[in-house]
């Protein structure tokens, strides 16, 4: 735990730079020419190729050595094994490891070489050329500056084509000389580079012009395609018509240096070193084959196989299956199979798991241990830790490893640091996913202190960048640690679970709301946390005294600081490790396991969600619609029903982390925003090692100062808690975030360390820098927990806005369009990643007032934007909305842009509404008006109702209502229009009679509509009434439905008996009884109204026959008009009898006579055919040859006149 | 076959290749512009009806 090997190797880097550049640029200069002087060659490289030749290249490969060792082998036997060749070689080891990868180059250029040459003596001369010429091209790579792995490539290939060439010419030469005596050792050698590289490029260009082509013509995809299948195989068959290349071991020894393996071979490996993989897999197979095997043969096998199964698990459950129920022993026998090799593969799964894990392990240890290794010795044992990272991390950047740090390439200890984050991150990886699967955590020492080593140290850069006045950060001798201190830990576990508690909204502790706390309540918490904020000030304090006591007293002010701001961070990891432990506690009620189950699933369960909404709860249905009609207790009761339910958790989820009004939203975010939307790409990571350096630098900037940081903390502290997760999953996308989170905390520890060794460098004296440090320290405490406390109401307001509207949104606007209105509330789209150094500006454009403007109406204008739901909401609802931002609105009026008199807004003015809207103030202002709303009683509602009813008739008597008057007009308009509707009642209640079988008829109807329209009234019963609030509920249900019946009976009886207007109301009673009496009461008063009325009661009765297109009922209506021999209508069956006399009239396709007769007439560009009148006029008097007219009234303006043709055309378009 | 011959052969595919997808693509293309004339010609037909009809 704590700080290991990485500290030490930061250390030793830093040694370096302070021992002084010269060491890095200048002994090797000497050393290659001191040394080479015994020598023939002239410089190290050349000797060491000299004696490379030396070797048989399948000899230096048979030896498994990597190219690194094979090259200090080689230094050491060129130079002698000599003290002073050693010590020259360590001075170096920074220069010759960084050559090492052209040494590797030059002995495969060297290889490739000798290979030829054993197959060819007689070019020896010209394959040498050949060869010194890419050595030579070589060197002069590794001089320049910009060397790239790409190059070397190139250059590679560009010698492979060189030697091919010389020796296909030769070879053309030569069969051209020695015809007649062909010999087949000629034959056989033959290479065949020139035309492989000839076919490569041939079989590229092909598909290029297939693509192109294809592209152009998609049609003849397919023949395109077959086309370039026939051209590839005869590429083919050409190329294999003889042996195999000369190149083939030179070339597959050169893969081997400079390509990864690939995963499959990885994965073969790592399966072949574990014998328990290898028995599964053989489990595996057997059973697989077991199960197709026939019958007798079959069944012994089979349980001989499950018997194996159960002895590699442990179990006895597949033979006893077997056993116990040889009745039905096949059936069982083959679901025991299918189980067995489910369990199989899953173990499987994990084993390969857990050896990848260790795996990754032991690398990360290898390249700790390699990172501190010293001497001649060390550039092997780094090189070998990053050979091997190349091979498990499958990334080929560690093998090049070039100290090219100015150019931006990597050195060799930043290679390694980088492999072991790399490492760190896929472990990682590894744990989220295995959690997900099991949910069961191994524990792991390895990785955990990894990580840890990791956090102590923000970035190399950085520290590097630091290094002036914080030199290095090794691990210091052990101090105590504070989790030994059981009255800390009380202290800490006192205060995090008042922490958990206070941030609980449903707690008990708590009103609900968002109200604070009692005054009880506070003064309890405020209690605890000074005893928890001291506690831990001067547990650190002691700590960090006797630490800096300690300290070996030659070290200098400098590295005592270093030392001191280290372990400062190790205290402060500490702490946060055992908040973490807190945080992470699993919570017993119901409520937060589901939630932080359906915060984990979230959209994916939605439907499933529904699905239990319908089915578990179906009062619930009954129990949301009765709601939304806007009762308080019923709105608690839903919301506390629902809080079981996975839908409301699916909705709050969802607003969490998906809306940006009441999401979970930080600097995280910020830093880098990987947005709901984006998806992630075959598991790419969203967020990589270089985003959190990169973080971090911007972190540890002055831009950010501590504050800043400490506001996001404590933000992540408080969501941890509420997610019951530790601080690095706490993001609003779990562990995607977790390195942004670690980059926060990182720059967080390292400035607040800082900051306390600053502050204690002030100090003259032991005692001065005993109160100064405690002080310091007690002010961090505080200031830490304070920020949690006061980021945990904003998380909480929201959790509270989130949660109200969970189940406002379930009850007004139906859970089918949550998706939708999710959407919606985001408001700025979240796949952008903004660049922290530089705020996008967004002109807002402001509110511009014309006349007539009044602030109510502005700032609904505005809620009904920000608010997708707005118009689910009933009119109390919106009213209590629109108050709370009135309210903020008029004391801030001038702030915003409002001119003059806020009652009497000037035309013209430009208000900046949209950032009175987007104000974090108004926000919270918005939530409290939402959840309010959320939670009106009846009562309220009721009252809410009538001032805004007391309100209206005062302004159609020209009443100016401002802010001032507002209270006095309601107390004087109330009782006045109270009194006009009492009057109102009294009358319909005179009218209201002897229609009861109608009205009870309708209340159970009504509810049936109100319940949503799969319960009956009946059903009502079936809620689950077991509080109180249910009842209340189910009372106001059919207290509505009462009271909708009575209106609807009011309106009915008012019609019939000639006091009332017909309204829709009145049809829809009739058609609902299908009561014949009152239907024909009604239909009997309808034609004796108004045309009118009679139209409206067509279009009622069957809206998609009399449609107001195509003119029926008007056609209709006028028929009965004109005719006088028709009989008056005056029961429903009289009506249906008319309607079909007429529809038989106008459906003929015959030529109108010359009286009126309705038709049905297609006409080009009308969506459907259109009723009309249409008669044979005076057709000689108008056509010049006698063809007859014909003059259509459609009801329009004017009649139409048309010729005879056209009319045929318009009865019958298809003649 | 020496490498040369190969190279020889490969290029004849090559050219082989070439030739047969550029007369896919023409053969491809006249029928798009025959499809085009078609529908050309159609649509110029039912204005003309339309037309009629009108007048």
């Amino acid at each position: 735990m704590g700080n290991n090997g990485k500290s030490q190797y930061r250390s030793r880097d830093l040694r370096h730079m302070e021992a002084g550049q010269a060491s890095f640029s200048e002994p090797i200069i000497d050393v290659d020419t001191v040394l080479a002087k015994d020598r023939n060659t002239s410089t190290v490289e050349e000797a060491v190729v000299e004696n490379v030749r030396s070797i048989e290249p399948q000899q230096v490969h048979a030896n498994n050595k990597t190219t690194g060792e094979l090259v200090d082998n080689l230094l050491i036997k060129v130079f002698g094994d000599s003290d002073k060749v050693r010590s020259a070689l360590k001075e170096g080891e920074e220069h010759v490891f960084t050559h090492l990868q052209n040494y590797g180059m030059s002995e495969a250029i060297l290889m490739l070489r000798l290979k030829q040459e054993k197959e060819h003596p007689e070019f020896r001369d010209e394959l040498e050329r050949l060869e010194s010429d890419a050595q030579e091209k070589l060197k002069s790579l590794d001089q320049a500056p910009e060397f790239s792995r790409d190059k070397l490539r190139d250059l590679l290939i560009e010698y492979r084509k060189n030697l091919a060439s010389l020796l296909a010419n030769n070879n053309n030469n030569m069969s051209n000389q020695e015809e007649q005596i062909t010999s087949p050792s000629v034959e056989r050698v033959e290479p065949t580079e020139a035309s492989a590289e000839v076919a490569a490029e041939i079989a590229e260009q092909i598909n290029q012009a297939a693509e192109e082509v294809a592209a152009v013509v998609p049609e003849v995809k397919p023949e395109i395609k077959k086309l370039v299948d026939d051209s590839q195989n005869g590429i083919k068959e050409i190329l294999s018509a003889s042996g195999s290349s000369p190149l083939g071991y030179a070339e597959s020894e050169l893969d081997k240096i400079t390509k990864p393996k690939t995963k499959v071979e990885l994965n073969s490996e790592k399966v072949d070193s574990g014998s328990k993989i290898e028995n599964i897999k053989h489990l595996i197979k057997k059973l697989n084959d077991a199960f197709v095997a026939p019958d007798t043969d079959g069944y012994t096998a089979r349980r001989k196989t499950l018997q194996e199964v159960d002895d590699l698990i442990g179990t006895k459950q597949y033979q006893d299956i077997v056993l116990s129920h040889s009745k039905d022993k096949e059936l069982l026998m083959n679901e025991a199979i299918e189980r067995a090799v489910k369990e199989l593969e899953d173990m499987l799964r994990n084993e390969e798991l857990r050896l990848k894990t260790k795996e990754l392990r032991d690398l990360i240890k290898q390249l700790e241990t390699s990172f501190v290794a010293p001497g001649v010795d060390g550039y092997h044992v780094k090189q070998k830790a990053l050979g091997e990272a190349a091979r498990i991390l499958g990334d080929q950047a560690y093998l090049v490893i070039l100290n090219h740090d100015k150019d931006g390439g990597m050195s060799v200890n930043a290679a390694i640091e980088k492999a072991i984050l790399e490492a760190e991150a896929r472990i990682r990886a590894f744990d989220s996913s295995d959690n997900k699967s099991s949910q069961k955590k191994e524990a792991q020492p390895d990785s955990s202190a990894a990580k840890t080593a990791d956090a102590s140290d923000p970035t190399s850069e950085n520290l590097t960048a630091d290094s002036q006045e914080v030199p290095a950060i090794p691990k210091g001798p052990e101090g105590p640690t504070p989790e030994a201190d059981p009255v800390l830990a009380k202290n800490r576990g006192d205060f995090w679970t008042a922490y958990r508690k206070r941030g609980n909204f449903l707690s008990k502790g708590r009103n609900l709301g968002f109200t604070a706390q009692t005054k009880e309540q506070l003064a309890e918490y405020d209690k605890i946390k000074e005893g928890y904020d001291k506690g831990v000030a001067d547990k650190k304090q002691a700590i960090l005294l006797e630490f800096r006591d300690k300290l070996d007293p030659s070290l200098s002010e400098v590295e005592k600081k270093a030392k001191v701001l280290a372990k400062h961070m190790e205290l402060y990891r500490d702490e946060e490790k055992a908040i973490d432990d807190i945080s992470t506690q699993e919570e017993v009620a119901a409520f937060g396991r589901f939630k932080t189950f359906w915060k984990k699933t979230g959209i994916h369960r939605l439907i499933l969600g529904i699905g239990m909404f319908a089915t578990a709860y179906k009062g619930v249905d009954l129990v949301a619609k009765a709601a939304s009609i806007g009762m308080g207790p019923a709105f608690i009761a839903a919301m506390v029903t629902m809080s079981s339910t996975g839908t409301y958790m699916a909705a709050e989820g969802l607003l969490d982390t998906r809306t940006e009004m009441l999401g979970q939203k930080g600097l995280i975010d910020e830093l880098k925003n990987i947005g709901f939307q984006k998806k992630k790409k075959g598991g790419e990571e969203l967020i990589t090692m270089e985003d959190k350096k990169a973080a971090v630098k911007l972190l540890m900037s002055d831009e950010y100062p501590l504050e800043v940081l400490e506001k996001e903390h404590s933000r992540l502290r408080s969501l941890s808690f509420d997610k019951r997760k530790g601080i690095k999953e706490a993001g609003r996308f779990g562990t995607e975030q977790t390195l942004m989170i670690e980059a926060v905390e990182e720059a967080y520890a390292y400035k607040k360390a800082k900051a306390f060794v600053e502050s204690l460098a002030t100090a003259k004296t032991p005692e001065e820098a005993k109160a100064q440090s405690l002080s310091t320290l007690l002010s961090q405490e505080k200031q830490a927990t304070l920020e949690a406390t006061s980021e945990q109401d904003k998380s909480r307001t929201k959790a509270w806005i989130r949660h109200s509207l969970s189940a406002l949104l379930g009850l007004g606007a139906g859970w089918l369009t949550l998706n939708r209105l999710i959407d919606k509330l985001n408001v700025k789209p979240e796949t952008t990643t903004p660049d922290p150094t530089k705020p996008e500006v967004v002109e807002i454009p402001k509110t511009v007032t014309v006349p007539g403007d009044k602030l109510w109406n502005l700032l609904a204008d505005q809620a009904e934007q920000k608010l997708p739901y707005w118009n689910s909401l009933n009119e109390a609802q919106q009213t209590v909305i629109i108050n709370v931002l009135e309210n903020k609105f008029l004391p801030e009026a001038s702030h915003w842009g409002v001119i003059g008199d806020v009652n009497h807004l000037q035309a013209g003015m430009e208000i900046d509404m949209q950032g009175f809207m987007d104000a974090e103030a108004t926000k919270e202002v918005l939530g409290e008006g939402i959840a309010r709303a959320a939670s009106l009683s009846s009562e309220a509602t009721q009252n809410i109702l009538d001032n805004n009813d007391a309100l209206d008739l005062a302004a159609s008597r020209g009443v100016d209502i401002t802010d001032i008057n507002v209270d006095d007009v309601i107390k004087e308009y109330r009782p006045i229009m109270e009194a006009h509707e009492v009057g109102e009642q009294a009358v319909t209640a005179g009218i209201a009679e002897n229609t009861q079988d109608i009205a009870t008829g309708v209340e159970s109807e009504s509810v049936v509509d109100i319940a949503g329209g799969t319960e009956t009234s009946d059903s009502a019963g079936g809620i689950e009434t077991t509080d109180a609030a249910d009842t209340d509920i189910h009372e106001n249900v059919l207290d509505n439905a009462r009271n909708q019946a009575e209106w609807a009976k009011n309106e009915y009886s008012q019609f019939v008996h000639g006091t009332g207007e017909y309204s829709n109301a009145v049809y829809k009673i009739v058609n609902e009884v299908k009561d014949t009496g009152a239907v024909n009461d009604v239909v009997n008063k309808v034609f004796e109204s108004s045309a009118e009325i009679q139209q409206q009661f067509l279009h009622d009765l069957s809206p998609e026959i009399f449609t107001t297109e195509n003119n029926k009922a008007e056609v209709f209506l006028k028929v009965l008009q004109e005719s006088t021999k028709l009989p008056q209508i005056d029961s429903l069956g009289q009506l249906e009898k008319m309607i079909d006399a007429f529809d038989s009239l106008a459906d003929s396709t015959a030529l109108p006579g010359k009286e009126f007769a309705p038709r049905i007439l297609n006409v080009d560009g009308a969506d459907e055919p259109v009723y009309v009148l249409a008669k044979k006029v005076g057709g000689k008097v108008l056509g010049l040859f006698g063809e007859p007219k014909y003059m259509i009234d459609y009801l329009g303006p004017e009649p139409l006149v048309v010729s005879e043709q056209v009319m045929l055309g318009y009865l019958n378009p298809r003649v | 076959m020496t490498d040369q011959e190969k190279i020889i052969k490969l290029k004849e595919i090559y050219q082989d290749f070439l030739v047969r997808l550029n007369e896919l693509k023409e053969k491809a293309t006249a029928q798009t512009l025959a499809q085009i004339k078609v529908v050309e010609k159609q649509k110029i037909e039912d204005i003309l009806n339309k037309i009629h009809k009108e007048l």
